[in-house]
């Protein structure tokens, strides 16, 4: 490779990390990675669990195994593979394609999700899958640990309490009208944001997502918070060998979610798994985000007899994030090492594109990862942390 | 070895196909610089993002049959200290081997790249152990290895191996001997970890340039040698015995050469066998392709519990099941469903390839069994051109064969 295309390749680089610019400066993004393996496609929309009645939850994520069950051959062909992402706020999808056959898979994709009925075979199968998945998580001790901390968080009777991608009585129910009403209302371009990763060529992926998602100037409608946010403590005793411990901690709509990605990193480091610490045996922190904040939640499985130990290190290790500044050493330690992590969690293109798609529909305009981690300071992760309000805690295990 | 099964074949492949044509199939254009006696031979595919690097470093450790399980030794004596090192800066890494070669790989973000072939460059160093962390290691090493053995389906893939590659087949983790000497590992280390039996896979948003310069004069010193000749058996460690399997149903494995075959169709063709096999109730079913250093095998496998004909624990109904899913396969493949399997193996290899170090490792593992850079990108197209006559005819070549069998007990 001639120099000349090498210093091209670097050119693009930092173009396509330094900005992508948003189609209209709205819904849709496209990161342009001349030479990439692979191009990876993000629809996230507006639908899902927090819109659902009682008795149809379900009904949005169903809806969207189906459309995938349907496409499935047709992006085969191509080469594509598809998946859904069922949360709270939202519901999406994430296409991995070809280089060679990008285009005609996102319009293949594209019209599946807005323009297309999927077969009663395609949602009958889609209803299987989904329903053999809820049995699996159903009644185990993390499926409970979880809608535990969500009822202490947002209260019992909130539907923002329920599980987001259903359950098995409600989805084995739903009527195929059910599910065609959820395509026809809520999987429209407007309710969607949209991006594209890879080797595309900027002006032609423009066309086809202006031409997918039609006027992206609208605003996204973003759903509702919870009327009230709960902050309780919930414990369940159950006949387990492990302690199951959940701290959802409410998160107002000003934060930063590479600052609390910061802090997370921060608690992993005193508090993930290894042979310094054989009593926990697994830690999860995600920050789960709605119209006016979120939540972010630390799930903890530890030995019984250390669950109390481990809860009081996850809360005072953040109450110290909050009260004072990190020194510079540690924590310069601790973001490059931060960096390194999130770089690699963005390694594929889908990732790429669903992290961008994300931004969109909740903040309506696109930062780059370099850009978020480069201003990342120690001021800003002591006042991530101070903004976090207090948590709701559900703990799951032998008294 | 390495079994090429279809799920496990896209993982190690994911080829990028050398890019001529101006839409870029995998793996893309490769840059290629030959090893010397002071830098290991280079391969380096450069990408414009992510802002990532990922580095596959791979030994060829096969024909150094003594001491045995040393590369599995000097692995594990470096695995912590590599780990710990590249988290310094949010990396991962990861190690292993094959059946011909030790695996170092680490990925992490551009800007560490060169604190990345300095932990890498430790990595691969020469050991400086003293004898009790040797015999740690290889306690380690083993315990890993015989809790294969615990398990039928390692154990049967064990036994076809054996038989299939005998020139891969030493164990370690078998050694009666023990953990060699500090000196036999430093012998050991001088021998093999030397840059011409040393490939290195650079993927990622760096310059080839910087890459080359980066490994100029990558072999260091040979490591000092004394008389330190006390292995741990010689200090009372003593190795324990494999453990007996827990076996429910009869497995049973039968392994067909097939050197003469083209390896894109033996992966399709592999792929339609264990599709057979499934339909016809046989439990855990597995066809897969076998490959590495210029041989390769049609293995399939599977176990009594399941359905239908033989599902009664005999042995040799297992094995007519199996053999029948191959000759059915090779009297009706038909066009669509070659499409189907090519379209499966394509969407494998991609969703592989599609980050720095899953392209690293493929471009890697095609190399390792070829000597050819441009290995995964000719089994990529390759799978383009696979019709149902290649599946066929390969499978009746196979099946003229007589395979080796192994078999698993309760």
């Amino acid at each position: 490779m001639s120099r000349s295309f090498t210093a091209v390749l670097a050119c693009a680089a930092a173009l396509a990390w330094a900005a992508a610019p948003a189609l209209g400066q709205s819904r849709a993004a496209i990161l342009e990675e001349p030479g990439g393996p692979a191009v990876g496609l993000a629809i996230v929309l507006n639908a899902g669990g927090g819109w659902e009645a009682s008795s149809e939850a379900g009904v949005t994520h169903l809806a969207a195994l189906a459309v995938l069950e349907d496409v499935r051959p047709r992006l085969a062909r191509l080469g594509g593979v598809a998946e859904v992402r069922c949360d709270r706020a939202n519901i999406g999808f994430t296409v991995v394609l070809p280089p060679g056959s990008w285009r005609e898979g996102v319009e293949t994709f594209v019209d599946a999700v807005f323009r297309s009925e999927p077969s009663q075979e395609a949602l009958e199968t889609a209803r299987r899958s989904l329903l053999s998945m809820l049995r699996a998580g159903e009644g185990s001790p993390a499926g409970e640990a979880k809608t535990t901390v969500y009822e202490a968080l947002f209260g019992e009777a909130h539907h923002w309490a329920r599980p987001p991608c259903g359950r098995v009585e409600t989805v084995a129910a739903l009527e195929p009208a059910a599910v065609s009403r959820v395509l026809r209302t809520r999987f429209l371009p407007s309710r969607a944001t949209a991006a594209l990763a890879g080797p595309v060529d900027r002006r032609e992926a423009q066309a086809v997502l202006e031409q997918a998602l039609g006027e992206t100037r609208l605003p996204i409608l973003l759903p509702p918070p919870p009327p009230e946010v709960a902050h309780r403590r919930q414990a369940v005793p159950r006949n387990t060998v492990t302690a199951w411990i959940a701290l959802a901690y409410p998160v107002s709509a000003e934060a930063h979610p590479r600052a609390l990605g910061l802090l997370a990193a921060r608690v992993r480091q005193a508090a993930a798994p290894g042979p310094a610490r054989p009593g926990v045996y697994d830690l999860d922190i995600r920050l789960e985000r709605h119209g006016t904040g979120g939540a972010w939640i630390v799930h903890l499985i530890t030995a019984p007899e250390q669950a109390d130990q481990w809860e009081r290190t996850v809360r005072d290790l953040v109450r110290e994030t909050a009260e004072a500044t990190m020194a510079g050493e540690r924590f310069d330690a601790l973001l490059r090492r931060y960096r390194g992590e999130r770089l690699l969690e963005l390694a594929a293109p889908e990732a790429r594109a669903w992290d961008t798609a994300v931004q969109l529909f909740f903040d309506a305009a696109y930062e780059p990862p370099m850009t978020t981690l480069d201003a990342l300071t120690r001021e800003a992760l002591r006042s991530a942390a101070a903004a976090l309000g207090d948590p709701a805690i559900a703990t799951l295990g032998p008294r | 070895m390495l079994p090429m099964k279809s799920g496990v074949l896209i993982a190690l492949l994911l080829g990028l196909a050398a890019a001529a044509a101006p839409a870029q199939e995998l793996p893309g254009r490769l840059h290629t610089v030959p090893s010397t006696e002071d830098r290991p031979g280079l391969i380096i595919r450069p990408l414009s993002a992510p802002p990532l690097v990922a580095v596959r470093l791979s030994i060829r450790v096969a024909e150094a049959a003594e001491p045995v399980g040393a590369a599995g030794i000097l692995q594990e004596l470096a695995r912590e200290s590599f780990a710990e090192r590249v988290a310094r800066f949010g990396g991962r890494t990861v190690t292993g081997l094959t059946a011909t070669h030790a695996i170092y790989e680490v990925a992490g973000p551009v800007e560490a790249f060169e604190e990345m072939l300095a932990a890498l460059r430790s990595a691969v160093g020469p050991p400086s152990a003293e004898t009790r962390q040797i015999a740690a290691a290889w306690s380690r090493y083993r315990g890993r290895a015989l809790a294969e053995l615990e398990t039928p389906e390692p154990l049967l893939r064990r036994q076809l191996r054996e038989r299939l590659f005998p020139v891969f087949a030493a164990s370690a983790a078998f050694d009666a001997r023990g953990a060699p000497s500090r000196d036999a590992l430093s012998a050991f280390w001088s021998a093999v970890y030397r840059p011409e039996r040393t490939s290195v896979v650079v993927v990622g948003a760096v310059e080839p340039d910087r890459v080359r310069r980066a490994f100029e004069d990558w072999h260091g010193p040979a490591p000092a040698t004394g008389d330190e000749t006390v292995t741990p058996a010689d200090v009372g460690w003593e190795a324990p015995e494999p453990p007996e399997p827990q076996v429910l149903f009869t497995w049973a494995g039968l392994g067909f050469e097939a050197d003469a075959e083209d390896p894109a169709v033996l992966a399709v063709a592999a792929r339609l066998v264990e599709e057979r096999l499934h339909r016809a109730g046989i439990g855990s079913p597995r066809a897969e392709l076998w490959w590495s250093d210029g041989e390769r095998a049609l293995v399939v496998l599977g176990s009594t519990r399941g359905w239908g004909e033989g599902s009664d624990g005999d042995v040799d109904g297992l094995r007519t099941r199996l053999r029948r899913a191959i000759s059915e396969t090779a009297a009706l493949a038909e066009a669509e469903e070659v499409a189907a399997a090519r379209s499966a193996l394509r969407q494998e290899l991609l969703l592989a390839a599609r980050t720095p170090q899953g392209l690293g490792s493929v471009i890697g593992s095609f190399h390792d069994r070829t000597g050819d850079a441009e290995a995964a990108g000719r089994f990529w197209s390759g799978l383009d051109q696979v019709d149902a006559i290649d599946v066929r005819s390969a499978l009746l070549m196979t099946l003229a064969r007589t395979p080796v069998t192994a078999e698993v007990r309760p």
